[in-house]
């Protein structure tokens, strides 16, 4: 009978998951429902279990219900291209490759399933550009890159699926838009192709499903689907044993390692997860000295480790070999490892989503619980532990705000199309607003890209000479060779901070650290990296060249690299449990723990409830400090703390320095500061805000490093690629130039707009701050002058990073820090006087 | 007006200019270095969408040097154009205006490593070219800093674009170009408006001062 044929492939299926001991997961069974109808849709779940099988298993159904006669199946003669499969992170896609293998040779498939990324062999990408895979795993840097070759084109109408794994990372990233222009380009190639994406389960998920199938799509026929939900969650916090002894500020924690080290000793394997790399190699440090038998058996990694060592670290947490690997976010993604029974959290994770999803990394046999432990660095981290798990308990997880139609991403796009055919401006354009993110492209923007690949700029400004896409009959086309390799060299939205590479004299390389680190350090200066103790021998060629060394470290190398802002989310749950503090109401070991620190707290000033902003004034060595506590964030804390000593030094002349956290910010000054007058005078008012904050900060620094990333996406800053030859030096300029360039001679270059709106939107939360501003508005300021520091303002006195709002003049601040320098000097030679 | 100051080196009254430029009352002689003219047009030409106008800007920081001194001698210190393809149309026309501008000087360059494609010049243009090593008094002209011979008491150079990057932990002001007197050798900053710099460590009894938008200032180093 002809009906069971269909029947027939899923009851091979069936055997299948019989065979590996598993059963299909509900949702995966309406994943595959939904495929075979011809749907699109989104899967996702806070813990990672089965989500691949429910993606993958949709076109190898299909496929088999197409061809139900096994006997005619040919592996010598695999089908034509059916699905791509886009990861974020090259180093996945062999992983990946080896998951979506095991079904294919599970059933006998003819399938062939292949690799192309950055890393994949030449010989096997010419093989490529003539017959496609059947399955083709990618990036979406190399899917562009394949939108540049006409010869594919035919063979890309004919893909039945792209599934799009990771889609929470290249959500609201230009990576992500880069994806979302290369679907819209597939969906035009073949109108009734099926798009999946796999994520971790975000706040905003109908955005991401709408960024995936484009603003056009048939709603009807993309579904949500939910991961596996039952999966059980343990969070729990490490309590100092000593609390009335833990430090109120501070952020390496490395006083719990004896506490960590015997909950590692526990279990069989953990993972360890610290904010920063150079966190990772201090934990890794001190672990070591703690348990010196641990050597061999624990590892670091990060994402500034040579891909060897990364690779070895992989292999050992599969086989279960290590006892525990002390990590970045670089192990957030990627294939499961099995073996890890715990998380380590060490420091704020920041966020709910963030939190959830590394607690998903342990416990991934069937009907095991995902345990992790957070390890906090300070006391006062512990209320963000309590608030955090308030905000998973709710529901309250992150959303992943979306970019609006960054200009320079859609550049490098248009030529992308160009090179690979061709394209007529009202077509692509009609394209280009079928994505989510440029929907809303106006005329004039689109008109704008179009002068900017062909003219260089707008018609009225002056770009002679310029070629780059060029007109013909209405068509656009790139005829140069030269100027189509150069664009497929520099394809992708990655700018990463100039760096060098790491290496033993002998040759293993151990990674790489940024130049900016290394060119502080003296030769014979010892530093921790990859784990081990080393010291500079010399520096050429863009390699730093190291040997082992013993004794201590001088220093840890700093990666950059943005410490993350506390979520909004995260920030109302933590507001809401200082709330409940100020009340006396402790609930959870977390608040319990701090009895004391809360007591101190409302002894010396108070504990704000949630409709209240607390300041308070202190005086040391002769400085007036001012704390603000809107509990925020960090990034909103910058902007309103630079908005309100702008507005305060244009009420009375002074100069602040500034300092900010998560919770607050604390401005200097040498005078003391009227805070009722300060509120009546309206410092805090949302009003004139993007103006203000505009001649607060040093905006126009910050557009400049904003425009880097921007020069780059947009073909001014060629790239090149490591061990390209340097023949192209000659139109090599830095970022900055072209900003002053610009600025000078085409100031209404859309460029420039972009990057002053990405600093506003991006980097200072802009919308946050009008948010918060309106809350503060509507809040009672609580005004304290407390004998000492509080809890609470303490971390602010210490931090070191600090900003200063000035208005002198270039000439000046040089002159005044000759004279700092000068006194300094003198102060060291009368004290080498005194000495003798 | 353009600012500038008086500064003795080697025993011999200089006027260094904001505009980045060194005159030498003595001889009449203005000297630039590193004009880089056309760099904006080379890289059109290579599809990187530059705006026009920094070769005119260029230009017109010599008109301003030139009409506040007493200049009869305009020499660059290598570098004068970017590339083969900075020859370009508009770079010339710039170029010829220019020279039209000032009938009665005397044009030198000093030959710089991007002076390469020099032959092309249009014959027109009343420059004379000349190799690195030569002498006014006993200072050298050169393109690349060098060792100077006991001899000569100062060499005058370009080449490296220097700036140094002025802050402390509290006041970060970045880059800023600068002339760099080191070992009797000194180097011109970078005249040409589309330049980067180079951020270099003088040693401390080397002299460096810094060329703001408003005035020229000592940077005392160490």
């Amino acid at each position: 009978m002809p009906q069971s044929r269909p029947l027939s492939a899923s009851k091979i299926i069936d055997d299948y998951f019989r065979r590996i001991g598993w059963k299909p997961f509900r949702f995966q069974r309406s994943a595959w429902r939904a495929y075979l109808d011809g749907d699109s849709g989104l899967i996702h779940s806070a813990t990672g279990t089965g989500k691949t099988l429910a993606v993958w298993m949709g076109p190898i159904l299909q496929w088999m219900r197409e061809n139900d006669d096994s006997s005619k199946w040919n592996s010598k003669r695999p089908p034509a291209a059916r699905v791509l499969w886009i990861t974020p992170l090259r180093a996945l896609a062999i992983d990946t490759e080896n998951a979506l293998r095991a079904p294919i040779d599970a059933l006998g498939l003819p399938w062939n399933l292949e690799s192309r990324t950055g890393d994949s062999k030449a010989s096997a990408k010419a093989r490529q550009l003539k017959r496609l895979p059947t399955a083709l795993v990618t990036t979406p840097e190399s899917l562009s890159l394949m939108l540049t070759h006409v010869s594919l084109i035919p063979q890309l109408a004919g893909i039945e699926a792209v599934i799009v794994d990771e889609w929470h990372e290249l959500l609201g990233t230009k990576r992500g838009i880069q994806v979302e222009l290369a679907l819209a380009r597939l969906r035009r190639l073949n109108p009734a192709i099926r798009v999946w994406g796999v994520s971790a389960t975000l706040g905003n998920l109908d955005q991401a499903k709408q960024s995936l199938v484009g603003a056009e799509a048939d709603l009807n026929r993309v579904r949500i689907i939910a991961g596996y939900k039952k999966k059980k969650i343990k969070l729990e916090s490490l309590i100092p044993d000593k609390m009335e002894r833990f430090p109120w500020s501070g952020h390496i924690g490395t006083r719990m390692v004896p506490q960590v080290a015997a909950l590692i000793e526990g279990v069989s394997s953990t993972l360890v997860f610290a904010n920063t790399r150079s966190q990772t190699e201090i934990w890794y440090q001190q672990l070591l000295k703690a348990r010196p038998d641990w050597a061999g058996r624990i590892a670091l990694h990060h994402g500034s480790l040579d891909t060897s060592v990364r690779k070895w670290v992989e292999g050992g947490l599969r086989e279960g070999s290590l006892r525990a690997v002390v990590c970045t976010s670089s192990l957030d993604l990627g294939v499961d490892f099995t073996a890890v029974d715990l998380v380590v959290q060490i420091g704020s994770p920041k966020g709910a989503a963030r939190l959830l999803q590394r607690a998903g990394r342990s416990g991934h046999q069937p009907g095991a619980v995902s345990r992790l432990v957070f390890v906090p660095t300070n006391a006062i981290e512990l209320i963000e532990f309590a608030a955090v798990q308030d905000a998973i308990a709710g529901g309250n997880l992150e959303s992943r705000p979306l970019l609006d139609k960054p200009l320079d991403v859609l550049a490098q796009h248009v030529v992308t199309i160009a090179i690979g055919g061709g394209f007529v401006a009202d077509e692509l354009l009609a394209e280009v607003r079928s994505t989510v993110a440029y929907q809303s492209l106006g005329d004039i923007e689109w008109q704008w890209v179009l002068d900017f690949v062909v003219r260089g700029g707008s018609s009225l400004t002056a770009y002679p000479e310029f070629h780059r896409v060029t007109v013909h009959d209405g068509r656009y086309v790139v005829t140069e060779r030269r100027t189509a390799s150069m664009h497929r060299m520099n394809i992708g939205t990655i700018v990463s901070d100039a760096s060098m590479s790491v290496r033993f004299l002998k040759g293993a390389t151990l990674g790489t650290a940024e130049e900016s680190f290394l060119s502080k350090l003296k030769v014979g200066d010892k530093f921790l990296f990859a784990g081990r103790l080393v010291s500079l021998v010399l520096v050429r060629d863009n390699v730093a060249y190291v040997r082992k060394a013993t004794g201590s470290a001088d220093t840890v190398p700093r990666w950059m690299g943005g410490r993350m802002p506390l979520s909004s989310e995260l920030s109302a749950a933590l507001r809401l449990r200082i709330e409940q503090a100020s009340t006396g109401h402790l609930i959870g070991p977390e608040m319990k723990s701090l009895r004391r620190l809360f007591e101190i707290q409302r002894r010396w000033s108070q504990l704000p409830r949630q409709d209240e902003l607390l300041i308070e004034q202190t005086e040391t060595r002769g400085s007036h400090q001012m704390f603000v506590f809107p509990f925020e964030g960090r990034l909103v804390h910058e902007g309103i703390a630079a908005l309100v000593a702008y507005r305060l030094s244009q009420l009375q002349k002074t100069t602040f320095s500034i300092a900010c956290n998560d919770y607050g910010f604390v401005l200097q000054s040498p005078h003391r500061i009227d805070v009722g007058k300060a509120v009546e005078q309206e410092v805090f008012v949302n009003e004139s805000l993007v103006s203000d904050v505009l001649s607060s900060m040093n905006a126009t620094e910050m557009a400049k490093r904003q425009f880097r990333q921007i020069a780059r996406v947009a073909g001014l800053i060629q790239a090149g690629y490591p061990g390209a030859r340097k023949s192209a030096s000659h139109i090599q300029a830095s970022s900055n130039l072209f900003y002053e360039v610009f600025c000078q001679y085409d100031p209404d270059n859309l460029l420039l707009q972009q990057s002053r709106r990405e600093v506003l939107d991006m980097q200072l939360e802009i919308e946050r701050i009008s948010t918060a501003l309106d809350r503060i508005q509507g809040s009672r300021i609580i005004s304290t002058s407390p004998p000492k520091t509080t809890p609470l303002a303490f971390p602010l006195l210490v931090d070191k990073l600090r900003e200063r709002v000035s208005s002198e003049s270039l000439a000046d601040r040089i002159a005044r820090l000759q004279q700092q320098l000068e006194k300094a000097a003198d102060s060291v030679t009368r004290k080498a006087r005194s000495s003798t | 007006m353009t600012p500038f100051i008086d500064v003795e080196i080697a025993g011999m009254a200089f006027q260094m200019f904001a505009d980045r430029g060194l005159y030498w009352p003595a001889h009449r002689v203005l000297f630039v270095a590193d004009t880089h003219f056309g760099k904006d047009a080379t890289f059109r030409r290579f599809g990187i969408p530059v705006p026009a106008g920094s070769t005119d800007a260029t230009l017109a920081a010599i008109d301003r040097m030139i009409d506040a001194s007493s200049t009869s001698r305009l020499i660059i210190l290598g570098d004068m154009f970017h590339a083969r393809s900075s020859l370009s149309p508009t770079t010339c026309r710039s170029l010829d205006a220019f020279f039209e501008r000032h009938p009665d000087m005397r044009f030198t360059l000093i030959r710089g490593n991007h002076d390469r494609h020099i032959n092309s010049l249009p014959e027109s243009w009343p420059i004379d070219i000349e190799l690195p090593g030569g002498l006014i008094e006993n200072v050298i002209l050169a393109h690349e800093p060098g060792v100077v011979p006991e001899a000569a008491f100062l060499m005058l150079c370009g080449h490296i674009h220097p700036s140094v990057r002025v802050g402390s932990s509290h006041d970060r002001l970045g880059k800023i170009g600068c002339f760099w007197l080191s070992q009797r050798c000194l180097v011109l900053p970078a005249i040409g408006v589309f330049t980067g710099t180079h951020a270099i460590s003088p040693a401390t009894d080397d002299r460096v001062w810094l060329a703001l938008d408003d005035c020229v200032r000592e940077y005392r180093v160490g």
